[in-house]
């Protein structure tokens, strides 16, 4: 339980990064490591998804983007999915279903990034962020509140998104990080290099397959090593009864992967 | 410690705290600056300033204006046509008369010019003030044999917006360089699969690019761009206008002048209902009208009668803008609640 518990600790701790705008700090430099609307009333950083759309609409090189991102992926890789991301965080409290990955489904993701992209760059404009279902829950909601927002197209688009996500995410366990996230599809490239990552004792391990039961992500942890949907939320290594599986946190030419 | 703990910590510690200087400060919609500084010019003669733009948002600044408030040093100019638009993180320039009274005291001075833009969201439209210090060096006229002073050389150079001198398209370099980042990144991130070694180099590599990535990009304000983008839709954090509003009362000095006003001038406001500063506004010129029985107005809702803007002359760039108080006489308008006290009573005693 340990894992799981430190985990909630750092996620709550995300948000609460997420959500700084309630000390009444303004808008920062910073790029968040995850999916968290900045248009969000009390947001004090940038998405990286919303940003990088802009920029490709303004015709910039994104430098400081690249370097930001390949810093988080560096880091954690997809570990900022299963530890900090507010998004994740709510695609983890609506986890009741591990089934297995659709492992073809999963590729979703990048065709996603890439139309995100592409869009960008074709109409000009930020088209993902009128479908993303993160900016449903933290800007298209607050601002109906707030009285900015009115009940119009793009609001009923929005709601209707996260309506959609929200069915995933209750018949399969972190739908939305499974088989959509743009960001999560950044952040994946950066699993096999990222400090933060699984280790495998393949001579202690016997194949039972309890931590794939577990898998939130629904791939099989012990079969699939530095797997790009791997989230590191280290709960194949509670499962693991026979120590082969742990979540280390080291230089990317020191990660070992034992062979059996 | 362990060597990958460190490394790690510092790392993050360069992401957030080095690029995280959590400013929260309010941005400037345009920085300008002003060459030469100080400019020299002859008493009883004319030179030119230049006024470099820069629009640090994301957003378009348009018809920027410039005017010289009153000073007792006797430096003015005549004004110049206004520019039209200054395009989202683009830079433009102005060429400005800057003349200098015969009598003016020898030796360095300064007066304040004002600059006067509108700045639009969507159809919000704020218009901002902004007050810039020239410095002037006051040197004797030269004097001629014939004991007439010269003619300034600057005379013929071109006043008004300089066409497409500094609209800043940029090098070629960083499409180049961002392409070749990205790339090397995607090669490093291929490496990475192939053991430690590879592992170790794609681990450098990606370390230089963080590096590269970061340094160059800060050197190109894109950590203030990406902030400028964060911010746009909160209109009171980019400090277009201020999301307090003052009490909407008259100065005695002001109300004085409201009473002496001595004859019947119509004015009409344009307001709107998303518009946070026409309550301000409306309610100053209501306590005008109470202060001097000659003052009338009526209100106008632009949403309902969209129209009537175009008709009265508050629509710029495509873009009604309010609040606006019309003079009707004089067709000259107010936008905007900055200084409103000192510009409302301007409009009033025009042409008096």
């Amino acid at each position: 339980m340990k894992i799981t518990r430190w985990r909630r600790v750092v996620q709550g701790g995300g948000l609460v990064f997420g959500l700084l705008g309630f000390a009444g700090i303004g808008m920062t430099h910073i790029i968040f490591p995850g999916l968290h609307c900045y248009a969000c009333p009390l947001s004090v950083t940038v998405c990286p998804i919303g940003l990088i759309q802009n920029l490709i609409a303004f015709g910039t090189v994104p430098f400081y983007w690249l370097g930001a991102i390949a810093g988080y992926g560096l880091i954690a890789g997809r570990g900022f999915c299963g530890w900090f991301c507010p998004f994740g965080t709510l695609n983890d409290l609506l986890t009741f279903r591990k089934v297995k990955i659709w492992k073809t489904g999963s590729f979703g993701k990048y065709v996603i990034l890439g139309g995100t992209l592409l869009a960008a760059w074709g109409f000009a404009d930020t088209m993902f962020c009128k479908i993303c279902p993160a900016a449903t829950v933290e800007a298209s909601i607050p601002y109906l509140f707030l009285g900015v927002a009115t009940v119009n197209a793009p609001l009923l688009i929005h709601v209707a998104s996260f309506a959609v996500t929200l069915i995933g995410m209750l018949l399969i366990a972190r739908f939305w990080c499974r088989y959509l996230c743009p960001m999560g599809a950044l952040l994946s490239l950066f699993n096999r290099v990222s400090f933060l990552h699984l280790e495998l004792t393949s001579s202690q391990c016997t194949a039972c397959g309890a931590c794939a039961s577990r898998c939130p992500m629904g791939i099989e942890p012990h079969l699939e090593h530095d797997n790009h949907n791997c989230i590191k939320c280290g709960a194949c290594t509670e499962a693991c009864s026979f120590g082969a599986l742990r979540l280390r946190f080291s230089l990317p030419f020191r990660r070992r992967t034992k062979p059996s | 410690m362990k060597p990958s703990r460190l490394a790690a910590t510092g790392l993050l510690l360069a992401l957030l705290g080095g690029v995280g200087w959590v400013t929260g400060a309010q941005e400037a919609v345009l920085d300008f600056s002003v060459s030469p500084d100080p400019v020299e010019i002859e008493a009883g003669k004319t030179a030119t300033i230049r006024i470099t733009m820069a629009n640090r948002s994301a957003h378009e600044a348009d018809d920027v204006e410039f005017f010289w408030l009153e000073n007792d040093v006797g430096i003015g100019g005549e004004p110049v046509e206004p520019l039209e638009v200054i395009d989202a993180f683009d830079t433009q320039a102005v060429i400005l008369p800057v003349a200098v009274a015969q009598d003016t005291p020898l030796g360095a001075t300064s007066a304040q010019l004002e600059a006067v833009y509108t700045y639009c969201i969507d159809i919000q439209c704020y218009q901002i003030v902004e007050s810039l210090t020239v410095n002037v060096t006051v040197v004797e006229p030269a004097i001629t044999s014939a004991g007439e002073t010269q003619h300034a050389q600057t005379e013929s150079v071109e006043i008004g917006p300089v066409v497409g001198a500094v609209s800043d398209s940029g090098p070629a370099w960083p499409l180049y360089g961002g392409i070749a980042l990205a790339v090397v990144l995607g090669i490093l991130l291929v490496l990475a699969a192939r053991g430690w070694i590879s592992r170790l180099l794609a681990g450098c590599g990606i370390c230089v690019v963080i590096a590269v990535g970061l340094g160059v990009g800060v050197d190109l304000l894109q950590h203030e761009q990406a902030q400028s983008i964060g911010a746009v839709l909160c209109t009171s954090c980019v400090g277009i206008e201020e999301s307090v509003k003052p009490v909407a009362e008259w100065s005695d000095d002001a109300t004085a002048r409201i009473e002496a006003v001595d004859r019947p001038i119509e004015l009409v406001v344009f307001s709107a209902p998303w518009c946070h500063s026409c309550p301000y506004a409306k309610a100053m010129v209501a306590a005008a009208a109470e202060i001097n029985g000659r003052i009338g107005y009526r209100i106008i809702d632009v949403d309902e009668e969209p129209a009537e803007a175009e008709a009265y002359g508050v629509v710029r760039s495509g873009r009604t803008i309010v609040p606006a108080v019309v003079r009707l006489d004089t067709e000259e308008v107010l936008f905007g609640i900055e200084a409103f006290e000192s510009r409302f009573i301007a409009l009033l005693e025009e042409h008096e």
